[in-house]
């Protein structure tokens, strides 16, 4: 879901890093000092999540855990993958420096959307609303790869094994596995530390109290 | 594996001495980010390629080995490969030569962003790197957190391993089914949980010393004659390679 320096066309690349700008911008306002060893812990497990290897046919797949992240830090979730981002480019140069911004967007408007879903469905089950937020997070990002790349060049989306399709194809897969990997550890956070399911949620909670 | 032995393994070459282990590391990384930028708004693959190559000299001159620098390269190959076959075939049988072309381009543009990038991390000790963020008057909380996540990684690493292990001695065997998703998940959980757990004590042990949300750090070197030079000549040559892309008459 990463993608690196010189694939997308300067535009693209310049537009998102604003948007990105903006959105960072939002994730940090009204950020306290309690809150930096969550948001710092999330990037850090944002960044070890490719650790995981689940075997699929002659190859293998990783969670990328831009739903749990979205759940456990609500609005805060664009700065820790933005973080994530920014030590996966400069430790094993995964994505890239110039398409930051991108891959920001790419992971960090999902997470958003993923947390305040998981938010608005709190009547229901945790594992249900586990398993969507990480779905979400996964269809959100891959739709929007998809739309840089639309975005960037025609070749991108040219014939049936076009790098579109092919980015499509891939991460089918992950969105199944996504799923149930964020449901399962929401329930079992929801069971031991229900406080850790969402900064805002919490305070939400403490300011009805 | 250790906490301590993965960051050696990340300082490798971050001891050693050269032209750009001594450059200012906040100049360092204005001059790379530019560098970057630039070589990314090549349009013309034989520039991208001459980039390419300076920044293959750069890494080689500051004596970083250029196996290290192929390994690190492997890692982003095999994406590259794929992305130039579907270029050039994406349509069926019969090699596009614009799809080539295209992917030339990319992949080029790609390794010199990764080839700096490694430069930039490898040629002086991560928490040098991370002091001259905290140095550059950046918004101090994300830049904490960044030190914050930098330190967990680690220890992520570290306990994930230990658990990997742990799996292997019950025979566990990864397959791609609700078991084994089951299981990575709470993982995740449990070891979110720790972790936190150990950050809340961390924080009120910081707080207890007087810790404002604010990291005081020693004085940044000073930056002199010959960390501005490798700057400009850096900012140049990056800015001449557009000129001739432009075709600018030089």
């Amino acid at each position: 879901m990463h993608i690196a320096d010189g694939v997308l066309g300067t535009p693209v690349v310049a537009a998102a890093a604003v948007v990105a700008a903006g959105t960072l911008v939002y994730a940090a306002r009204g950020m306290k000092s309690e809150d930096v060893p969550r948001v710092g812990l999330l990037a850090a497990a944002f960044f070890v999540s490719s650790l995981f290897r689940i075997p699929m046919g002659i190859t293998s797949v990783h969670p990328v855990l831009i739903g749990l992240t979205g759940v456990m830090l609500g609005r805060r979730a664009p700065l820790a993958i933005f973080l994530g981002l920014l030590l996966q480019a400069m430790l094993f140069g995964h994505g890239g420096l110039t398409t930051l911004g991108v891959n920001t967007l790419i992971m960090g408007l999902p997470a958003l959307f993923a947390g305040w879903a998981f938010a608005a469905t709190r009547r229901y089950p945790v594992l249900p609303r586990g398993f969507m937020a990480g779905v979400v997070g996964v269809i959100g990002g891959t739709l929007l790869v998809v739309a840089f790349l639309s975005l960037s060049s025609e070749m991108y989306s040219q014939g049936p094994f076009s790098l579109i399709n092919l980015v499509l194809l891939t991460h089918l897969p992950i969105v199944i596995i996504e799923g149930f990997l964020t449901g399962f550890a929401a329930r079992l956070l929801y069971r031991t530390r229900p406080e850790v399911l969402g900064i805002e949620e919490q305070r939400r909670e403490n300011r009805a109290e | 594996m250790s906490t301590l032995h993965i960051q050696q393994e990340v300082d490798t070459y971050a001891g050693l001495d050269s032209w750009m282990h001594r450059w200012e590391p906040r100049l360092k990384i204005g001059a790379g980010l530019v560098f970057v930028v630039g070589v990314v708004l090549l349009q013309s693959p034989l520039l991208a390629a001459v980039a390419l190559g300076i920044a293959v000299a750069a890494a080689v001159s500051s004596r970083l080995p250029l196996s290290f620098l192929i390994t690190r390269w492997l890692w982003v190959l095999p994406f590259l490969a794929i992305m130039a076959l579907s270029l050039s075939m994406g349509g069926g049988l019969g090699a596009s030569g614009e799809g080539l072309t295209l992917a030339f381009l990319v992949s080029m543009k790609a390794l010199t962003a990764l080839t700096i990038m490694i430069t930039l991390v490898g040629t002086q000790p991560l928490s040098a790197l991370m002091n001259a963020f905290t140095q550059m008057r950046l918004p101090h909380l994300p830049v904490m957190a960044l030190l914050l996540a930098c330190r967990y990684l680690f220890c992520f690493r570290d306990e994930l391993q230990v658990r990997q292990r742990a799996f292997a001695a019950r025979a566990f065997q990864p397959k791609p089914n609700r078991r084994t998703v089951s299981v990575y998940g709470e993982t995740t959980a449990s070891m979110l949980l720790g972790a936190l757990d150990r950050s809340e004590q961390v924080h009120r042990a910081m707080v207890a010393r007087g810790f404002d949300g604010r990291l005081r750090t020693s004085p940044p070197r000073a930056i002199n004659y010959t960390d501005l030079a490798k700057g400009v000549f850096s900012v140049a040559s990056v800015t001449l390679l557009l000129l001739v892309d432009r075709g600018f008459p030089i």
